[in-house]
């Protein structure tokens, strides 16, 4: 009995100082592919963020390139920020360029050295989407959409699209569902959907 | 830029807690409970000492620089980075990928971790996935680059490459590639080199004499044709030709099969895009072997095609079973559903009540699907019934279903529909049983669907086979009854009724197939065949010369063409055929002889001698060439050898009598006094009727003549009134005028002499 609570409870203690450090973290190590720091959240001008996390050699990642750069046609001119994340510190900018341009990519990208973004979107997988107001609240994280049941199983074609879903009814000014109200004003509750990709925490 | 987010009141209230749930955690750590089960110090987990000899043996055959899968698990640091995915992959059996359950049956090269390895994994990631010491480091295995079997004899490459989009539905398309080969040879393996393993997922090759693959090819520019439907081909000799990533081809050359020329392989791929456009190009490597098999596969493929799924039906039951009317080894088996398969099971029943079970896949993976070998072969006996059990998953539960919501799913080849079949690979005892098993198969297929016209079909090439021709036309018949304009059925009619000797309803089969498909891979040559064997040799020729403008590179078509214009007198054009036919191939045994027979007609014995030894070496107690260097033998004087040679020829083929009678007749009553050879006659007919004991009329008939073409009136008296009595009681009465006939002139002491005109 001991055993198991003590083990609750350091399950507990490693959760809460990831959270609250992730609460209290700049974004340290987040450049652009010049090197450059750059924080992509929680800008003023723009109304909505995406994050993008992405990985050059998953699968799962590279299978939804087609979709992620059609997210980014359609929402960009609707004032929606896009970036593409590579969690993978070990991936120059370099290789970033070159698998941007095999892929089809044609947004910023950003290197997160020390993972701040993805703490800040909360992102296992690859790939994920981090969603931002203006203020750097997180309103939705997770999957792009249903595809992917689990590493193990695809669909033909996705029946659920998250985060078309989460932008229209942002850009729209409406609640995506009952227990969520984007309202300005109102308390806010992220969202989310679990990813199905490559883990994000392998490349610690 | 960045911005400090201020704490969160939750945060701040938890901060106590936190420093609370430290203190715990700091004395479980010391306590060394945070390292679960595994043991503390030198003995933590290590990728060096415990894990590589894992990913050696079971991951780097894919997971490995250049292979289909993602990721290199060579070195520590690519391994790790994905540490966590290997222990979620692994625990959750989807990675190593074997679908079979484990246990009542083996086979070969089976894939799986045990629960002590996936446990050890876990550890391993679970304390970090430590590198450990470079010195427990195990060499890594030595693959072998490029061809796994080595430089294939034959390699086929496609001509241009096949683009696979960026994006969407996994994408099964079917490539044509002409087998270059100029004569039969026989394949021990074949390798697939995918060319783009990141894309190709799994592969199927098997080949087509009926150029239908071809046909569907050219219905549009792209290289191949799409879907899961293969056209007209068909496994190789019977056997499972699959390729999946990591699997190593097999050889066998007890299995060998034969390619004919002019047949296509016809590889069909099941690839996903990737996300960018990829293309794709796969080379096939053919390796031969000399040696014609000992044993020949034969598969068993069953299949219902009465499915009809409604939507909404979670647990839908498909079944079949077939009797095996002999014995047989099973040595493979390939089990194949779509999307809505759930599970896979086949048993059979032996007939002494006990069952064996031949596959169980207890959660069936269309991404996954592989045929698979038996570590041993199962013998099954005649009497064994084997079923086989599918089990569809039509809800929205099953998220692989490619209708959402669900719809009613029929049989078909795409990958939207549903198929049940499962393919066999069996070893008969003998080649004879062959054909008793595709008769089984088909009127199993027939019971449940009495208008299969490809049943019918099958079905009557089985019964001519077993040489049951009355049967085998009835159901040709039936076949064209059901589809009037395939032109394979009109040849295969043809065929039957050839075989039948109804040699003018042949050439109407033929010209009727030809009419309906000009360029038929096979119908002039045995057009020609008909032809030639009831005397029009003009037409004969003109069908061979066509056959070769449709396959040029057939040495034995060339032969044919070659046998034709001996026949027609033509010994210059024949020659020159013989000649074509041995540059494509220089072994072939009939254009060996043919050249021989050249050679002999005029008068160049030394020559023939040559050609017809070659043909004996190329074909090992080749008749032709019996009865070649026995004819040349007699012509040289040396009676006892020759009658040895064609001794040898009636044994190989004892269609060789007519021909020794034929040559006897012609020897005895060539008008030309020049050709006539009355001694060498004698020896000829004697044999004849000596090796058929004196009971055919016609030889009885032909040796009379010899006799009285040497003088010895009385004996030929005697030989055809013999003739006369047999002929009284058999088919041979028609013959009965013309004996009496002859026996009136030998009666007066004259020999007969054949009419000059032809």
């Amino acid at each position: 009995m001991t055993v198991t609570w003590c083990r609750i409870a350091a399950v507990c203690a490693a959760l809460l100082i990831v959270l609250s450090g992730c609460e209290t973290d700049g974004l340290e190590g987040v450049q652009d592919l010049d090197g450059r720091s750059i924080n992509p959240i929680g800008n003023a001008g723009t109304p909505i963020t995406v994050t993008l996390f992405v990985d050059s050699d998953c699968p799962v990642s590279n299978r939804y390139a087609p979709e992620i750069q059609r997210l980014y046609s359609r929402y960009a001119p609707r004032g929606v920020g896009f970036w593409l994340v590579y969690p993978d510190p070990d991936v120059s900018a370099e290789s970033i360029r070159t698998h941007m341009s095999e892929y089809g990519y044609d947004f910023p990208a950003l290197r997160d050295l020390h993972h701040s973004l993805v703490r800040r979107a909360n992102a296992l997988v690859t790939p994920e989407a981090g969603i931002f107001l203006a203020d750097g609240t997180l309103v939705y994280h997770g999957r792009i959409d249903n595809r992917y049941v689990d590493l193990t199983q695809r669909r033909a074609k996705a029946t659920q699209r998250d985060v078309e879903n989460v932008l229209d009814a942002l850009l729209a000014g409406k609640s995506v569902d009952s227990s969520w109200n984007p309202a300005p004003g109102r308390s806010l509750k992220t969202m989310s959907e679990p990813g199905v990709g490559c883990y994000i925490r392998d490349f610690k | 830029m960045t911005r400090s987010v201020p704490m969160s009141p939750l945060a701040r209230r938890g901060s106590l807690v936190v420093l609370v749930i430290l203190l715990f955690a700091a004395v479980y750590y010391l306590s060394g409970g945070w390292r679960g089960s595994a043991p503390a110090g030198e003995d933590v987990v290590t990728f060096n000492r415990d894990i590589a000899p894992i990913v050696n043996r079971n991951c780097v055959v894919c997971h490995r620089p250049g292979e289909s899968a993602p990721f290199s698990f060579l070195d520590y640091a690519e391994a790790k980075k994905r540490a966590g995915l290997i222990a979620a992959l692994t625990a959750s059996r989807f990675m190593p990928p074997w679908l079979p359950e484990r246990g009542e049956v083996e086979f070969l090269n089976e894939r799986g971790l045990s629960d002590e390895e996936i446990a050890l994994i876990r550890h391993w990631v679970e304390q970090g996935a430590v590198e450990g010491d470079p010195a427990d480091r195990p060499d890594p295995p030595r693959f072998t680059e490029g061809w796994q079997l080595g430089e294939p004899d034959l390699v086929i490459a496609m001509q241009a490459p096949f683009t696979v989009p960026a994006e969407g539905v996994d994408v099964f398309r079917n490539f044509v590639l002409p087998i270059p080969v100029s004569t039969p040879r026989w394949v021990k393996a074949v390798e697939l080199r995918p060319g783009n393993p990141r894309v190709v997922h799994h592969g199927v090759m098997q080949v087509d004499e009926s150029r239908a693959s071809r046909r569907r090819d050219e219905e549009d520019a792209e290289p191949g044709f799409a879907g899961m439907d293969m056209a007209g081909s068909e496994p190789p000799g019977g056997q499972l030709v699959g390729w999946t990533p990591g699997k190593v081809p097999v050889v066998d050359e007890r299995l060998a099969w034969r390619v004919e020329p002019g047949s296509d392989l016809v590889v069909q791929l099941h690839m996903l895009p990737t996300g960018k456009a990829e293309q794709v190009a796969p080379r096939v490597g053919l390796y031969f072997t000399d040696a014609p098999p000992r044993e020949q596969a034969f598969s068993l493929l069953m299949r219902n095609d009465d499915i009809d799924i409604a939507a909404g039906e979670g647990n839908h039951v498909v079944e079949d079973t077939l009797t095996l009317p002999v014995g047989v080894r099973a040595v493979g088996i390939y089990p194949h559903a779509h999307y809505l398969g759930k599970r896979i099971e086949a048993h059979a029943t032996l007939p002494d009540g006990t069952t064996k079970t031949l596959i169980k896949i207890p959660k069936w993976d269309f991404n996954w699907q592989d045929d698979y070998r038996y570590r041993e072969p199962l013998t099954l006996p005649a009497g064994t019934t084997i079923h086989m059990r599918f089990v569809y998953d039509n809800t929205t539960s099953n998220p692989l279903n490619p209708h959402q919501p669900p719809r009613r799913v029929r049989f078909g080849n795409r990958s939207s529909d549903e198929m049940a079949t499962l393919a066999i690979q069996v070893i008969p005892s003998r080649e004879a049983d062959k054909p008793l098993l595709r008769e089984a198969l088909m009127r199993s297929r027939l019971e449940k669907n009495p208008d299969n016209w490809f049943a019918h079909s099958a079905l009557s090439t089985a019964l001519a086979t077993q040489g049951r021709l009355d049967e085998a036309l009835s159901h040709i018949q039936t076949a064209i009854g059901l589809l009037p304009g395939h032109p394979q059925l009109h040849y295969n009619l043809a065929n039957t009724l050839l075989a039948m000797h109804r040699t003018d309803e042949a050439i109407e089969g033929y010209t009727r197939a030809l009419a309906i498909e000009p360029d038929h891979p096979k119908a002039h040559n045995n057009l020609a065949v008909a032809l030639q064997r009831s005397g029009q040799l003009e037409r004969a020729i003109h069908h061979y010369r066509q056959q070769l403008t449709v396959s040029p590179m057939n040495a034995q078509a060339h032969a044919n063409l070659g046998t034709a214009l001996f026949d027609q007198g033509n010994m210059a054009g024949a020659d020159e055929a013989f000649a074509h036919a041995l540059e494509l191939d220089p072994h072939l045994g009939t254009a060996l002889e043919g050249r021989g027979d050249v050679a002999r007609r005029l008068g160049r014995l030394d020559e023939a001698k040559a050609h017809y030894s070659a043909a004996l070496e190329a074909l090992p107690g080749a008749p032709g060439a019996h009865y070649g260097l026995g004819a040349v033998r007699l012509a040289e004087g040396d009676e006892q050898a020759a009658i040895g040679h064609f001794r040898e020829a009636v044994k190989g083929n004892d269609a060789y009598i007519g021909v020794l009678n034929d040559d006897a007749w012609r020897l005895a009553t060539h008008p030309d006094p020049n050709v006539r050879a009355p001694r060498e006659a004698l020896a000829l007919a004697t044999l004849a009727d000596r090796l058929m004991q004196h009971r055919v009329p016609e030889l009885l008939d032909t040796l009379a003549a010899a006799q009285a073409a040497n003088g010895a009136f009385e004996q030929a008296v005697e030989t055809l009134e013999q003739a006369l009595a047999l002929a009284a009681e058999g088919p041979a009465s028609q013959y009965i005028a013309e004996f009496r006939e002859r026996l009136a002139l030998y009666r007066h002491g004259q020999a007969f002499v054949a009419d000059p005109s032809p």
